[in-house]
């Protein structure tokens, strides 16, 4: 071959390869992305939010008198039984006397005495009125009978003397009541301190079978009318209670089914809404902003050995399901992203990336219901960052 | 966006730097000169008139391995005259290859900060949001964080400031507490695949692990530093591989149980609708409890302006260095050569040869020379970059060896570039070489 042509091919060639070789350095990169497939299956939407564990029926017993309330010796956690007596409470003590309160007393006494006295001399008075009238009118019943004196007359005096006897009767009942009146002066000065009297005790019995929950008042003393005295209550009795926003109240029915979980152990409980009270409150979140917040009261729904362990006031993290369906398009929520107003995803096609608006319905934190826009088992960028663009040459990450 | 804004910033040009370039540039020049310089000052003027010898021509390589027959007669000599100064070849390899190399380095910087933010900003963290509290807050501050209007999903973290002990080392960080189940929070292998969190146990950074000594297994003593100050002692069961910081990482429970805390967060991740965030961000400014607020794509764009304003300027200077050394060399070496043998050149012209031919024995071997030396800058610019990415560890940040192949394309086109501008010229030169002027010159 000629030299001329056979050179010229030569450097050609070279030429040819070393263009090929930066044009290959300079293509656009093959990105690595993670690619999940469209699917069918559950989804469900849920409601987050802490709640605690109360027992569902709380008795507070309470003192039914004032009165003095015997050592509590039941702790918290012992079973009582029905009829069981909890609480005895004892008649209060008597008050000790000031100083002032005593020196009044001993002058109470004092009148007292002098009292008595001015009635025994006044039994005197009317014991000798009875006895002169008495005399009179036996003197003028000796006339009457001769004829010597009217009948009035004597009618007269026979009155009187009645009279004078029951003036005498009269006194003698006084004299006694200052004998009592004395006595109660001389009462009220005694010191009645020190002494307890364990007749007339009053026993207050539990009206549940159950286990005692609270004590508020747990040494022996005085107690006012009412005082609450301890909590009892039947532990497996538990329901939980939830504050949850007003903005989702709305969403939460009776009856909407529960998950609890974060509760100490790994197996979640299940529940059921009981009631969603109809009565909002204020209430200062945590990242210190005010909310409305209603409470939902749930029924634990698991066999009661599951959590035969929690107690009253044990804290439960509560997934209330508000929306869910067994048989769903969707795909990781991850993939979406906004282009405008509308969601879009990149689609692998082909070994490269293709943008696609679609329209997606229900979501939770993890996955997006597809309504339209994409089938099943069609592959999607799971993690679309800034170097994925249309037409982007993209391969499963290894 | 600016990082630094001082009052007056003078750039001060120390003597010290000025002799040492001058003294550096000057004993390059005289070591590749001196040698010939001395020997031509010590001829004498006789000697220097005389013709030169001729070259002394024997057989060569490609004679005696054969590959000569397929070569034709140019290519042939110019195979020869490579392996007859191969001190020159050799060097103008090497400076070919110094230009391609510093090129490569130029790149690499680039290079790795996309492959840091890639695996810092796109594989480990992708949560749209960081919210981060006034101080340690109770969980329920997550449920709420996530029924916010434009919030798709949110994750708590609790952040806990700490001395990590072992043995006498010892070193002052962060634990992160993350959830279990993390989607938003990745911890990376070395293979970047994901490392699960344990239920008990910590992860530290690799580089941590260096500087305290510890590998998995190994107990390690963590003292917290805000709360109740416990001091506990915790197994290593893995390292994940990080290019920016240290820190250490925990299953958000076993950390508050670690440091005797009930269940309390610093903050959480979360993922934003795009159109909500500009609202989601005011509304966070006015949360009494929220201290700070990060948006991840911000982060990046701030990483690359900080970066990118130095980043520019550096490749700048490297590309017009990387074009000076290259069109320097080639030219130079063209130019030479070409005074060297423009005799003969001529020669050949007579003898029939045509320009194309000439030129190609002249400009074959730069063409050779240069294709050489690409691979080898390739090699040489490899092994500085791993020097310097080694050279720059802190605990501040790592930096990756990582060389995209646009990089190594970008730096053989600017020397392929030059080589070809210079061997343009020095074509054109050829072209219009006066053969009588050069064949009068006395052999």
């Amino acid at each position: 071959m000629n030299h001329v042509l056979r050179r010229k091919i030569f450097i050609l060639s070279i030429m040819a390869v070393v263009a090929g070789l930066l044009i290959y350095g300079f293509l656009p990169k093959t990105r690595d992305v993670d690619i999940v497939f469209v699917t069918r299956g559950p989804l469900q939407v849920t409601i987050e939010e802490e709640g605690r564990t109360r027992l569902k029926d709380r008795f507070t017993i309470s003192a039914p008198t004032a009165g003095y309330l015997q050592r509590i010796h039941a702790k918290v956690g012992d079973n009582v039984q029905q009829g069981q007596i909890v609480a005895v409470l004892e008649p209060l003590q008597s008050q000790a006397l000031d100083p002032r309160s005593h020196a009044a007393a001993r002058a109470a006494v004092s009148a007292a005495e002098a009292a008595l006295k001015a009635a025994v001399e006044r039994e005197k008075v009317a014991a000798a009125d009875a006895a002169y009238l008495d005399q009179r009118r036996e003197r003028l019943k000796a006339l009457y009978d001769k004829g010597s004196i009217a009948r009035d007359q004597f009618d007269q005096i026979h009155a009187e003397a009645q009279k004078a006897r029951a003036l005498q009767l009269s006194s003698a009942a006084e004299v006694h009541r200052a004998g009592s009146e004395l006595e109660q002066a001389r009462v009220a000065l005694r010191n009645f301190s020190a002494v307890r009297s364990q007749g007339n005790a009053v026993a207050v019995s539990s009206p549940v079978n159950g286990a005692v929950f609270r004590i508020y008042h747990e040494s022996e003393g005085a107690v006012n009318i009412g005082a609450p005295l301890m909590d009892l209550g039947d532990p497996k009795n538990l329901e939980v209670r939830v504050e949850v926003l007003s903005s989702d109240a709305v969403k939460i029915r009776q009856g909407t089914h529960v998950l609890f979980k974060r509760w100490g152990n790994d197996e979640p409980l299940t529940g059921s809404v009981r009631l969603v009270e109809p009565a909002g409150f204020t209430k200062i979140s945590s990242l210190g902003v005010e909310e409305q917040r209603v409470l939902v009261i749930v029924d634990i729904t698991s066999p009661p050995e599951q959590w035969s362990v929690l107690g009253d006031g044990f804290r439960m993290e509560a997934h209330f399901t508000i929306w869910e369906d067994d048989n769903v398009l969707q795909i990781p929520a991850s993939a979406l992203f906004r282009a405008g107003k509308d969601w879009a995803v990149f689609v692998e096609h082909g070994g490269k990336a293709r943008k696609r608006v679609i329209e997606i319905g229900q979501r939770n934190g993890l996955t997006a219901q597809i309504i339209s826009g994409l089938k099943e088992n069609e592959k999607v960028i799971a993690y679309p960052d800034d170097t994925i663009s249309e037409g982007t040459k993209i391969r499963q990450r290894k | 966006m600016e990082t630094y804004r001082f009052p007056f910033f003078h750039y001060i040009l120390h003597p010290q730097v000025i002799m040492a370039v001058v003294v550096i540039s000057v004993a390059a020049a005289l070591s590749g000169t001196m040698h010939s310089l001395w020997n031509a000052a010590r001829q004498t003027p006789a000697e220097a008139m005389r013709p030169e010898a001729p070259v002394k021509y024997r057989v060569s390589l490609i004679e005696k391995t054969g590959i000569g027959r397929w070569l034709s007669q140019p290519s042939r000599i110019i195979f020869r005259n490579i392996e007859r100064k191969p001190v020159k070849t050799v060097l103008a390899i090497i400076g070919i290859a110094t230009a391609c190399a510093t090129m490569i380095c130029s790149g690499f910087f680039r290079d790795c900060i996309d492959y840091m933010v890639h695996i810092q900003f796109v594989l480990s963290q992708k949560e749209d949001m960081t919210v981060s509290f006034v101080e340690p807050t109770s969980y329920r501050a997550v449920y709420e964080l996530k029924r916010m209007e434009g919030i798709s999903s949110g994750e708590a973290f609790r952040s806990v400031p700490v001395r990590m002990k072992f043995g006498h080392r010892s070193y002052k960080t962060v634990i992160n507490g993350i959830q279990p189940d993390s989607h938003l929070n990745i911890l990376l292998d070395n293979n970047l695949k994901s490392i699960p969190i344990p239920s008990s146990g910590i992860l530290l950074t690799d580089y941590l692990g260096e500087i305290l000594g510890v590998k998995a297994g190994d107990l390690l003593t963590v003292e917290a530093l805000e709360g109740s100050r416990a001091v506990r002692q915790v197994p290593v069961v893995a390292m994940a591989k990080q290019y920016l910081g240290v820190m250490g990482y925990m299953n958000l429970e076993a950390l508050n149980r670690l440091i005797n805390e009930g269940d309390a967060i610093s903050g959480a991740y979360l993922v934003t609708d795009e159109t909500h965030r500009e609202k989601l961000f005011q509304l966070f400014v006015q949360m009494p409890r929220v201290a700070e607020i990060v948006v991840r794509q911000n982060e990046i764009r701030s990483i690359y302006e900080i970066m990118a304003k130095a980043m520019l300027f550096f490749m700048f200077i490297a590309t017009v260095m990387a074009c000076s050394i290259a069109f320097g060399v080639v030219y130079n070496s063209a130019r030479i050569s070409l005074a060297e043998r423009s005799r003969e050149l001529s020669s050949l012209r007579v003898l029939g040869y045509t320009r194309g031919e000439i030129a190609y024995i002249l400009l074959g071997e730069l063409g050779f020379i240069t294709l050489v030396a690409i691979p080898l800058g390739f090699i040489i610019g490899y092994w500085i970059c791993a020097y310097v990415a080694h050279a720059l560890t802190t605990d501040l940040y790592r930096i990756p060896m990582i060389i995209e192949l646009k990089t190594y394309a970008q730096a053989a086109l600017v020397v392929i570039v030059s080589a070809v501008i210079s061997g343009c010229i020095v074509r054109h030169k050829l072209n219009n070489l006066d053969l009588v002027e050069v064949l009068k010159t006395r052999e």
